[in-house]
């Protein structure tokens, strides 16, 4: 039981105990004790019980029905007349507001002073408020109300419990009295109520209504059904004590629960084999018994355990070995490895993937970030989710609200987040799950992992030796181009294309055979503007689910032996309309049949004087290799001639110059 | 003759190394080169005492001997005098590279975990972010309207699904997927409600799992351990306080001595020496059970503990916040690992 902390309250010392919801009995101090002398070896004194259940066939002064023994095992209660309800004597007073309760009457003070004393939730009717003397235990009328103890006036349900008089509903079973028949100074005969209550209806109940109490907080959690006539007895008495009645004869009583009598079949070898703990037979039985357990060994190697009432969280025989090892020492326990030899199956292909593409971009200069899968709808819907995105029913905050559909609303907010503290320029990219709603409600949303990019700034990273210029587009294609290259995937197909966030004409599609990877472009003004981006910023996202539809097979893969003979280099500036694109004209090149094109590639792009408006010039080198043999000059003039006349038909290319 | 030779080129390095200033080289340039007293006119002159038959090697070696003295002579001679400091290289200036970015930290930490267990023999597992009640609670032996699901602080989507509180779905999913013996880990993101200095409502967890027959306790211990001591210090010691998770029976929470103090005491682990890290436990036999295996035939252990936590520790970070900022500040800072 782990002791939280110590805070002095005058001459005392309050210890704050972090109790595991497993263990309602140790939520009090009597448990505690309990649990103390059983480490110390000590014996518990319990607190006194002055009255015995001896006038048990006098008749009470009020009548008992309980009409839902299903949701209430056992019904005490006892009566307390004459009583004058005032201030608690101060050492009652005083040892509730030590540990945090406020006094409010000498009775309500005595049923607090006992829940927190032997841990049983009581209540106190002022039993003159009660029609027809009567309790009835029942559940609550559909539409039924009641004003609780804290004023509010509740809405019933019938599958919630109550206690009724003969007319009405005077409390919540197990949650909160009624103000109707709250004990007030007027007050002069008590009822006093010890029940059991069902954990799991009590636990229901207290969540509709959103009334947590201490009642509640361990009715919920298994309160001990013997211990109800004792605790009413040890209360009353306090009552009478404190208020100067006397309690009246007789106990209302109703049990229909049958007696609990768990017994659990231990067997000391399954002890053994389950810390690897070496434990003596004769220090189980005992630890066992000073926890208050019957331990019967008659049977042989299996014994049979009866844990007391209290404890009804022992139920099977692992919990008998935790309480063995827990009270002997869990650091008594050796260490050992497990004895079992397992081939890892390590890393997946997919994770291997992850891997070398974070390695790839980071060394293009990106950093990697981490940002929560939470955001927010205007999030989704900026970034193509037209639903908004999968809610959260109950979010932290509203910006919070949604499962991220796309990786750059975060990365965008960390470039913004960056570039506002004087950066120049931000390079950040994020691999991570997000996600679809499901096309069936009930079924788990669709968690694809992406790769996302984004980087903007007033000026481009760059060498010393290069001059200042802006960040743009073909810094992150580079990144991404290599992100898809690691993979052996040479051939990505750049094809322009348009998003509501992305500035019309500077976006692209990203394609390999024929699968569409991602998207990349330049971010719209009015998006960069709601991310309080003020420079050009760049973001792409590429799906690792399509990334590994395309993934060229393993095995297949066969190196292409190097050339022996010298490739001829020609180069070709070109005059053209700029609507063309580059990737045409490296496609009309090669669409020229029967010359022996070894690779193509452009060394200089401009516009303006003196090319004329709308056009282009491109510089593109060719170079040509015919395998086996050397090729002469005449040949070259020809490959030269076919290939500038389709580049004239394609795309009306002139030669510069010409 | 040829012995001659070697030796002058030799004495020639060493007076030329040893040259520091436009005087010293004149006075080597005339010891060697000049037609009168020079070294090599010396031997010029003698190569007629040479045998015939030898002669013209011999003169193809004082030749080469010549130029060579010639040529390393013009070199330290430009080398002094003639480069101007604009045409020398500043080899301090920055190279033509990428700035290198960084990886995440709480990733760094990942890998680092990932590795430790692979080699410990176990396989690493994965589950969706997104789980049912079934396999977050139900499964894990949490029934419907048990009072251990308060203490998740559970994010809840509509449809019955929610955001795992823990990576321990991901045991009911292997679980179900294969046959003992297994010994899994699953690294992951989980969810919480709650946000605060040590609180992030997204963090990761680790989940380790090992069902098999005659799995122990002790095991549990030794796997804890040896995992503290490879990704913190040799020292590094494991206590386990018994505690509550309805998955598992015994249950325990375990401390690690504190890998700054080295349990003396210092504010990180609250002047305690201990820092909390995480849950485990033997894999109660009800969780077993739901998932179609013999509790009295096989026995398992599961633990669960927080990456970002280690990945904090680690690095001295104290702010969980700064773990999602992403301010280049802080994420270059681990460019180098």
């Amino acid at each position: 039981m782990p002791l939280d902390s110590l805070e002095s309250f005058g001459d005392d010392t309050v210890y704050h105990f972090d109790v595991t919801t497993n263990r309602p009995d140790c939520m009090n101090h009597l448990g505690l004790g309990r649990e103390l002398a059983v480490a110390e070896g000590t014996r518990l004194k319990e607190p006194p019980v002055h009255r015995d259940d001896s006038p048990r066939n006098a008749a009470p002064p009020a009548s008992l029905a309980v009409e839902a023994p299903e949701l209430c095992g056992r019904y005490t209660a006892l009566v307390i007349q004459k009583v004058k309800v005032g201030t608690s004597p101060p050492w009652l007073a005083r040892r509730l507001e030590a540990i945090g309760l406020r006094p409010i009457n000498s009775v309500v003070d005595a049923t607090n002073y006992v829940l927190w004393e032997m841990g049983h939730p009581l209540h106190a009717f002022d039993l003159d408020k009660l029609s027809g003397r009567a309790v009835r235990v029942r559940r609550a009328k559909s539409g039924e109300r009641l004003t609780t103890l804290d004023g509010v006036e509740r809405k019933l349900a019938p599958e919630m419990l109550v206690i009724a008089d003969d007319r009405k509903a005077v409390a919540v079973a197990g949650v909160m009295g009624g103000r109707d028949s709250e004990i007030s100074g007027a007050t002069t005969e008590v009822l006093l109520e010890s029940a059991h209550f069902q954990a799991a209806s009590v636990r229901k109940t207290s969540r509709t209504l959103g009334l947590h109490t201490d009642a509640s907080h361990r009715f919920e959690r298994g309160a001990d059904i013997e211990v109800t006539l004792k605790a009413a007895a040890r209360c009353a008495a306090l009552i009478a004590e404190v208020t100067g009645g006397m309690v009246a004869p007789g106990v209302l009583e109703d049990r229909q629960a049958p007696a609990t009598r768990r017994e659990i079949v231990l067997r000391p070898e399954r002890v053994r084999g389950l810390l690897g703990l070496d434990i003596a037979e004769p220090v189980m039985q005992d630890l066992l018994q000073r926890l208050g357990c019957g331990v019967n060994r008659n049977s042989g190697p299996a014994w049979r355990v009866v844990p007391p009432s209290f404890r009804g969280d022992l139920s099977l025989e692992e919990d008998l070995v935790e309480e063995i090892a827990r009270h002997h020492g869990y650091e008594k326990i050796p260490v050992t490895l497990p004895r079992v030899f397992l081939f890892p199956e390590g890393r997946s292909e997919s994770e291997k993937r992850l891997d070398r593409i974070r390695q790839g971009v980071r060394h293009c200069g990106f950093s990697e970030a981490l940002n929560l899968s939470l955001v927010s709808e205007a999030d989704n819907r900026a970034f193509g989710d037209a639903s908004g995105g999968i809610q959260v029913l109950n979010p932290l905050n509203e910006s919070e609200d949604r499962l991220r559909f796309s990786l750059i609303p975060g990365l965008l907010r960390n470039l913004s987040h960056n570039l506002n503290r004087h950066l120049n320029e931000g390079r950040l990219f994020e691999a991570g799950r997000v996600f679809r709603a499901p096309a069936t409600p009930g079924e788990l949303p669709d968690e694809e992992e992406k790769l996302g990019l984004v980087l903007g700034g007033r000026f481009a990273a760059r060498h010393w030796s290069e001059p200042e210029r802006q960040p743009d587009f073909f810094d992150l294609k580079g990144a991404l181009d290599l992100a898809v290259n690691l993979h052996g995937i040479s051939q990505v197909e750049w094809k322009p294309a348009q998003r509501s966030f992305l500035v019309p004409g500077r976006g692209a599609e990203i394609r390999a055979s024929g699968r569409l990877l991602g998207w990349a472009g330049e971010v719209a003004p009015q998006t960069a503007s709601a991310w309080s981006l003020d420079c050009v910023a760049l973001a792409g996202e590429i799906s690792l689910r399509e990334l590994s539809t395309v993934l060229p097979e393993g095995a297949s893969f066969r190196h292409t032996p190097l050339a022996r003979t010298p490739g001829v280099s020609r180069d070709l500036s070109l005059i053209l309309d700029a609507s063309h694109s580059y990737r045409e004209v490296e496609a009309a090149i090669r669409s020229v049949e029967g010359i022996p094109v070894a690779s193509i590639e452009l060394f200089d792009r401009y516009e303006g004087a003196p090319i004329p408006r709308e056009k282009i010039g491109l510089s593109v080198r060719v170079i040509f290799r015919a395998p086996g043999r050397t090729m002469v000059s005449e040949e070259i003039s020809e490959f030269l001639d076919r290939i500038i006349h389709r580049l004239r038909d394609r795309l009306g290319a002139v030669l510069r110059g010409n | 003759m040829q012995d001659r030779l070697q030796t002058l080129r030799e004495r020639f390095d060493s007076e030329i190394s040893a040259a520091a200033d436009a005087a010293a080289l004149s006075r080597i340039r005339a010891g060697y080169l000049s037609r009168k007293g020079g070294a090599l006119s010396q031997l010029l002159r003698s190569l007629k005492e040479v045998d015939p038959a030898e002669r013209p090697a011999v003169g193809d070696s004082l030749n080469s001997l010549k130029r060579y003295i010639e040529e390393r002579l013009a070199l330290a001679e430009g080398s002094l005098t003639a480069t101007p400091a604009a045409q020398r290289l500043d080899v301090s200036l920055p190279g033509r590279m990428l700035p290198l970015g960084s990886a995440h930290p709480v990733n760094q930490v990942r890998r680092e975990i990932e590795e430790i267990f692979l080699e410990m023999g176990f396989s690493l597992a994965q589950g969706p972010e997104v789980e049912t009640d079934y396999f977050n609670f139900v499964a894990l032996n949490f029934p419907v309207d048990h009072p251990a699901r308060d203490t998740q602080d559970t994010f809840y989507l509509e449809g019955g699904l929610l955001l795992r509180t823990h990576t321990s779905p991901v045991q009911i999913r292997t679980l179900q997927a294969r046959k003992p013996p297994l010994k899994i880990i699953a690294l992951g993101k989980v969810y919480r409600r709650d946000s605060d200095v040590s609180h992030s409502p997204m963090f990761h967890q680790v989940e380790g799992l090992a069902v098999a027959e005659g799995i122990t306790f002790a095991d549990l211990k030794g796997t804890v351990l040896t995992f503290a001591r490879r990704i913190f210090r040799d020292d590094t010691q494991v206590r386990f306080r018994p505690s509550y998770f309805p998955f598992v029976e015994p249950g325990a929470e375990f401390d690690l001595s504190c890998v700054l103090c080295s349990g003396k005491g210092c504010a990180t682990c609250k002047r305690s020496g201990w820092l909390e890290m995480g849950g485990a436990g033997m894999v109660h036999p009800e969780v077993l059970r739901l998932s179609g295996h013999d509790p009295q035939r096989v026995s398992g252990f599961a633990f669960g503990l927080g990456v970002d936590r280690i990945a904090m520790l680690k690095f001295g970070i104290d702010d969980i916040r700064l773990l999602f900022e992403n301010d280049l500040r802080f994420l270059n800072q681990f460019s180098g690992a």
